[in-house]
């Protein structure tokens, strides 16, 4: 491996952030990354949620994975938990879907109704 | 699964939901076959799936008799005129070599292997990944050597994963010029990795 001097940097960026907020996380995302998540696209999905939250400088959410949850169908599945809120369960979340979901839940606290399962 | 990348995201999520907190990846190639083999540190196989992994109806999952993880890549492999063995590793987890020709009109591209790697440093940040690729395999990732830079942040950070992605990218050119120069092949190289 090389050219790891670059992550030190970053390292130090993502804990001057990490020290800004003595609160902790805003929020996580959880990304349903078994055999069916993954045959329907949720690594494309769970990378277009580190771009997006890249792009918006986003610090403070977590962004994690769960096996299946039997609605393979319904793949990729996406759970949104903003602490304090009831927990938001997305279905066939595309890379545009979580933009989307970024943009609308994420930052202006709105959950995507379009998206939105039950 | 869209390309070999894929399969390759699967079957580390295997080994991180069997409890391994280590897992090798190694490519190699010769001619237009490639040899992909993942080893890890967790339990093994199961007695109950032990005489076929690949079995379908063979399977560790509890909350239904079917999966599909192991067949799927086994299917992938024999359709290009290769196949799927399981060994053991010394370290007592599971050792699997795909051989696949990706000069066979049925392979499957290669895929972004970089996406893969992130997406599972990012679903399974306890699951170390160590990274060989190439005749003299060349080490392109250590999760390990990473984590300890990192001291401490995490591993899943957004940013860090913006970084690992494109760093891992470069890396792993050697086995991208690889694939691009196999003849009949669904389009490898990084940004165009498949029949998306």
């Amino acid at each position: 491996m090389k050219n790891l001097d670059e992550l030190r940097g970053i390292r130090d960026e993502v804990r001057k952030a990490l020290e800004m907020r003595a609160e902790g996380q805003r929020a996580r995302i959880v990304v349903g990354m078994g055999t069916c998540g993954i045959a329907a696209g949720a690594r494309e999905t769970m990378l277009a949620f580190v771009e997006a939250l890249t792009a918006e400088a986003i610090t403070d959410v977590a962004i994690t994975a769960t096996g299946c949850a039997g609605f393979c169908d319904q793949e990729p599945l996406v759970d949104v938990e903003v602490r304090g809120e009831p927990v938001v369960r997305y279905g066939h979340v595309n890379a545009a879907g979580a933009r989307r979901i970024v943009r609308e839940h994420i930052v202006a606290g709105k959950k995507v109704e379009a998206l939105a399962l039950g | 699964m869209k390309d070999l990348s894929h399969h390759l995201l699967d079957i580390l999520e295997n080994s991180a939901s069997a409890g391994a907190t280590a897992a090798c990846v190694r490519a190699s190639w010769r001619g237009t076959c490639l040899d992909l083999e993942i080893s890890d540190n967790g339990p093994g196989f199961p007695a109950r799936v032990r005489d076929d992994p690949t079995d379908p109806f063979a399977t560790t999952r509890t909350d239904r008799p079917v999966g599909l993880g192991l067949s799927l890549l086994r299917a992938s492999a024999e359709k290009t005129g290769g196949g799927l063995e399981f060994g053991s590793d010394p370290a007592g987890g599971i050792r699997l070599r795909a051989s696949l020709d990706l000069g066979h009109p049925d392979a499957q591209p290669l895929g972004e292997v970089e996406d893969a790697l992130c997406a599972a440093m990012l679903s399974w940040p306890g699951l170390d990944l160590e990274v060989r690729i190439g005749p003299d395999q060349r080490e392109v990732l250590d999760t390990r050597v990473v984590k300890e830079q990192l001291d401490g942040v995490q591993i899943g950070a957004p940013q860090v994963q913006v970084f690992l992605r494109g760093l891992l990218r470069a890396e792993l050119a050697p086995l991208y010029e690889w694939a691009a120069a196999v003849p009949w092949n669904g389009g490898v190289s990084p940004g165009k990795g498949g029949r998306a």
